[in-house]
């Protein structure tokens, strides 16, 4: 009895310390709430996004004078509701978050478990291959890329996949190559275990908490990155609201109408500020080292 | 007599560095028996640990068996196919490791990783090979068997760690098991009980055991011969009391003058002067020239020294005895 009670209440604690690091929390809140209103949007959204009002151009928002609780957050240019566009416009936010992220993160994992496993030559061609691919600008890149692809969904996906891999690739070859000096894969070796199970249950269970600390922090890097290139008009069609192309919009009427702009920007940077604690809480959460030294 | 278990000939490692050639094993031949415990003793970077690893043909990157014949039951394992070698590995001849902590998986409960390998090796069920890992945890002499399973090896102590990595070691019934330095990284008397362990269970499973460390004392009371190494060479081997009564070379005599004694009043601890440094592009006269303390006029001169036997079953590498 009292055994199961104890193992309650480690669970507990478990569960206690990741919710009693504020960023976690924070971060945690953010993410869970963005994937709310992506799957729900079409629920939840007062209108449609795309519903033009022309009687009712750049309509304030509802505490403002002239404002209208029909547009809770005001109207735009073409008086289309800004609240429900905001709503929309996290959907292709996390489509591109969580496909991207994905992606990203197989392909960089998979040729940084076989650099830092394999090393000598495997290691030199994967890692050459992404110091070059490195050197190019991020950005400049991702809009050139996006300008061979054409725009659309998939295609900024793609772009952020074909950017940010090396990201994954870099961090985790590090991490491979400690994990592979150490003792207990030699053991394996040593137990008869194949290279292909030694890097899948080996080496790969002991990445996991980086792993998940870097899709964190990747996925705010794709929010932004889908931000600057639907601002600069090379992500989706313009028929699908996206967060970027709103600010873009809303930097023409800055002067009469700042919300069309102000609140799609407080929505990215919240949402980036909120993945990258999320990221830098579970760092401090799951670090083995701190673990070891029984901090709770 | 029967033929012995292992029988290493003449075996040479060396590693390829930029400023040249590293004879991390340079020549070593050695014997083991069936049930035997044999001791590896010499100081860090002497190769001891390297002797190990070639015997599972696992040396690290980097390093090459040059030559020699490692005979085990009659075959040689420097001469079969790498498939022929990995099953061989864990099943006949398992390791134990120094450190307790880094040889198992943090990210796995230490149930996962016994059952692993008994499932890899002799292909039970599930269920099977969790009741052979309680009853080998039981036989380890750890509480709560059951229990244990279900704990990462961080939830463990040291000693406890150590007990499951000899379960799984032992857990194939191997052959032969090479121990490199397994209790270095315990207290002195964890340490004492592992090797009351080990020694037990080298008796059950009439097991071998090449025991690699670098402390005598445990030496004295664990194993039934000892080979004394310096810079990759065997200097001196004896059945473990011969050598402790009569020790020959001048480097087991150092060493052993080396171990501090609190019967003794001293005003300072003994250490043999000089480093070993490594062994690269070395001449072929005996290493432990430039350090010894008993050197002869020909020590200098003599490029190979032979290897002979002074006593039954003891054999020393010192011109001294020629």
């Amino acid at each position: 009895m009292i055994e199961v009670y104890r193992e309650e209440r480690e669970r507990f604690q478990k569960v206690k310390r990741f919710l009693s690091n504020g960023k976690v929390l924070f971060g945690g809140v953010v993410l869970l709430l963005l994937i709310f209103t992506a799957i729900t949007a079409p629920y939840i959204a007062p209108h449609d996004p795309n519903e033009q009002d022309i009687t009712a151009t750049k309509t304030p928002p509802f505490w403002m004078e002239g404002g209208d609780t029909n547009h809770v957050l005001g109207t735009d240019s073409l008086g289309r509701d800004v609240f429900s566009r905001i709503l929309y416009g996290s959907r292709v936010a996390m489509f591109v978050a969580v496909v991207g992220t994905f992606f990203a993160g197989l392909i960089g994992v998979i040729l940084a478990l076989l650099a830092g496993y394999y090393r000598g030559a495997v290691d030199n061609i994967i890692s050459r291959f992404v110091d070059i691919w490195i050197s190019f600008p991020p950005i400049l890149l991702s809009i050139v890329l996006m300008a061979v692809l054409g725009t659309g969904l998939t295609n900024v996906a793609l772009a952020i996949i074909l950017v940010d891999w090396t990201r994954f690739c870099r961090v985790i070859r590090g991490e491979v190559f400690n994990i592979r000096e150490r003792d207990f894969i030699l053991a394996a070796k040593a137990e008869a275990l194949g290279n292909f199970r030694i890097i899948v249950k080996e080496v790969f269970p002991n990445i996991i908490p980086l792993l998940l600390v870097l899709v964190t922090l990747e996925m705010g890097i794709a929010i932004i990155v889908e931000a600057i290139l639907s601002f600069v008009g090379l992500s989706v069609e313009a028929s699908i609201p996206a967060w970027g192309q709103m600010i873009a919009l809303g930097r023409l009427y800055i002067h009469q109408a700042w919300w069309i702009m102000v609140f799609p920007m407080m929505c990215i940077i919240m949402s980036v500020l909120g993945l990258n604690l999320l990221g830098d809480g579970l760092r401090e959460v799951l670090d083995p080292r701190l673990k070891v030294m029984g901090m709770k | 007599m029967s033929e012995p278990l292992l029988c290493i000939r003449d075996l040479k490692v060396s590693f390829r560095l930029a400023r040249g050639i590293l004879n991390a094993v340079g020549g070593v031949s050695l014997d083991i028996e069936k049930g035997q415990i044999l001791g590896l003793v010499g100081e860090s970077g002497g190769g001891k640990s390297m002797v190990g690893l070639s015997v599972l043909r696992l040396v690290p990157e980097g390093g090459e068996i040059v030559s020699g014949r490692i005979v085990f039951e009659g075959t040689n394992l420097l001469e079969i196919s790498e498939d022929e070698m990995r099953s061989i590995r864990g099943s006949d001849i398992s390791m134990i490791l120094q450190d307790p902590l880094s040889s198992l998986n943090p990210a796995f409960r230490i149930g996962s990783q016994i059952v692993d390998v008994l499932r890899l090796h002799k292909g039970y069920e599930k269920k099977e090979a969790e009741l052979i890992a309680i009853e080998l945890l039981h036989n380890m002499g750890i509480p709560d068997p059951k229990k244990s399973l279900q704990k990462f090896p961080h939830q463990l102590s040291g000693g406890m760690r150590q007990r499951v990595v000899i379960a799984i070691a032992f857990s194939c019934n191997p052959k032969l098991i090479i121990a490199d330095e397994p209790t270095t990284a315990l207290d002195v008397t964890i340490q004492a009980q592992i090797l009351r362990l080990l020694n037990k269970l080298s008796d059950e499973y009439r097991t071998s055991v090449l025991f690699i460390t670098h402390d005598l004392g445990i030496v004295a009371n664990l194993c039934d011969r000892v080979a004394v190494i310096y810079a990759g060479e065997i200097v001196e081997t004896a059945p473990t009391r011969e050598l402790f009564k009569n020790p020959m070379h001048p480097y087991t005599k150092a060493l052993f003058r080396s171990i501090p004694r609190h019967d003794r009043r001293q005003e300072q601890f003994y250490s043999i002067e000089g480093m070993m440094g490594t062994p690269i592009d070395w001449p072929d006269r005996c290493k432990f020239y430039p350090r010894c303390s008993e050197k002869i006029g020909a020590c200098g001169h003599t490029d190979f020294v032979e290897v002979r036997a002074c006593a039954p079953g003891h054999h020393v590498r010192c011109l001294k005895y020629e």
